[in-house]
């Protein structure tokens, strides 16, 4: 545990030494979140339209924040490195925490500014918020594993994006599901169970992360032609 | 290419012509709207379903070579079923566009099975994308890893979501139609035979892809020689090597630099 809270120490200093890349995911969250309020600005759109968009947000605020973990490591040519210095489950453990604070956080901030754009009350705050942040928390543990499968490729940021998105559309689907009733449509035994699935599919998208990094990462076998 | 193979291949020519004709001589499916179109049914049912089958092979073949890194035949069967498992995938949502302007009017009509297998389709293509992506040392344990994420999406998309009450009640798909009274003996008969002759295709050309891979490996793979018994009982130097493992790229690439 010692060496997780360590890898994430360092991803915060590493993070607010240079923090252009923070600001600048942050302010995309905005942009993004305020460029679709606009869109649908006084327009009357149906609590599953207005949920739909910000979990869209959500994604692709997630996109551009979640893979860095392991992609500006590798930018930097820092991650070998970081491999011989700290045992694999903490190395994954630790980035997994680390972007899971941040997405957290961006969805939190983002979902209070969709909400004082859209001007409209929530209907079930227990249950917008805590799909909120199961949606944060999932995009994080499914979008780092992505970028931690691009590393080495040419263009690593597309593909972390290819790979991730079609990953995350089931829980995508469960999380519109429950915000819809959160802000009003639906019924709320439904969005329980939703949110129900929401977190297995979480505790599963951890546990299978962890199973693909340690193997992504393991020591290499001799390949027979080599 | 082995026996077993050759004959898995012409048996599922055979059964695949003669389920094809078969369905044209069947009677019409009086349970659609266009029940002579209803046939498109016999080719996107199986695919579909072996398709997403395959899908969830992948990722145990996946948990077969991560348990045993050392034997890469768990990686050639993952490839194999991946990109297999892709072709049919597509054959199944090509005919479902297909069946959906036939049946409800629109190529596309978001019904929720068709938008599912659609994300199982976006799923195979990111990982093909992804393995084509990556390098050679990383692009093997990407692709494994990535189809065991994969698992999960696929059964929920799968076996899950289209059974959601929500979502079934929402759905335009003829699964009852085809389970209960739409299809009569002469249909399942039909849709039996082209399941048949697709599993058939896909052992064929699945087993030829991993043969073809482990000889891209090992030149020497399948060779038999009466003095040798076994390819790993002796040493390289004594093996003997197919002339079309001799490429120019290997005779300079063994030819000493200046």
């Amino acid at each position: 545990m010692r060496e997780v809270w360590a890898v994430v120490r360092k991803e915060a200093t590493a993070e607010f030494r240079e923090p252009q890349g923070l600001i600048s995911s942050a302010t995309f969250g905005v942009i993004a979140v305020v460029a679709v309020a606009f869109s649908i600005a006084n327009q009357s759109t149906t609590p599953t339209v207005d949920a739909g968009l910000l979990t869209v947000v959500l994604l692709f605020a997630g996109m551009l924040s979640v893979p860095r973990v392991y992609l500006a490591e590798d930018e930097q040519r820092t991650f070998e490195t970081l491999k011989m210095v700290a045992p694999i489950p903490a190395i994954y453990f630790g980035k997994l925490m680390y972007a899971g604070l941040q997405m957290l956080a961006s969805g939190l901030f983002i979902a209070v500014i969709f909400l004082a754009l859209r001007g409209k009350g929530i209907e079930n705050s227990v249950l917008f918020f805590m799909s909120v942040t199961l949606e944060s928390l999932t995009i994080a543990a499914t979008l780092s594993v992505a970028g931690a499968l691009a590393i080495g490729a040419p263009n690593r940021w597309i593909l972390a994006a290819v790979a991730g998105f079609p990953l995350l559309l089931p829980q995508t689907a469960l999380s519109i599901g429950v915000i819809r009733v959160g802000l009003g449509q639906g019924v709320v035994h439904t969005a329980w169970t939703n949110l129900g699935g929401l977190a297995l599919m979480l505790v599963a998208s951890v546990a299978l992360g962890h199973v693909t990094t340690a193997q992504l990462w393991r020591r290499s076998t001799q390949h027979p032609s080599a | 290419m082995k026996l077993a193979p050759k004959i898995s291949l012409i048996l599922a020519i055979l059964l695949l012509v003669g389920g094809t004709v078969q369905g044209f001589r069947a009677p019409n499916a009086e349970g659609f709207r266009e029940p002579t179109l209803a046939r498109i049914v016999f080719w996107h049912l199986p695919a579909a379903i072996i398709g997403a089958s395959l899908t969830l092979l992948s990722a145990y073949f996946a948990i077969r070579w991560f348990l045993k890194p050392e034997a890469r035949i768990h990686f050639y069967r993952l490839q194999a079923t991946w990109e297999i498992a892709a072709m049919l995938a597509m054959v199944g949502l090509v005919t479902g566009i297909v069946f959906s302007k036939a049946q409800w009017g629109a190529w596309w009509h978001w019904d929720p099975r068709q938008t599912s297998f659609l994300m199982v389709v976006l799923l195979l293509g990111a990982g093909q994308l992804l393995y084509q992506g990556l390098g050679e040392e990383t692009r093997e344990r990407a692709l494994a890893g990535y189809s065991l994420m994969t698992l999960l999406p696929t059964l929920f998309l799968t076996f899950v979501y289209p059974r959601l009450p929500q979502v079934q009640q929402a759905s335009f798909h003829p699964s009852q139609t085809v389970s209960n009274n739409g299809f009569d003996a002469d249909h399942r008969s039909v849709l039996g035979i082209i399941m048949l002759g697709l599993i058939a295709y896909v052992y064929s050309i699945g087993t030829a892809r991993v043969v073809r891979a482990q000889r891209q490996d090992d030149p020497n793979y399948g060779i038999s020689d009466s003095s040798v018994h076994s390819a790993d009982s002796v040493l390289p130097e004594s093996r003997p090597i197919r002339p079309e493992a001799i490429s120019q790229e290997s005779l300079e690439d063994a030819a000493p630099r200046s």
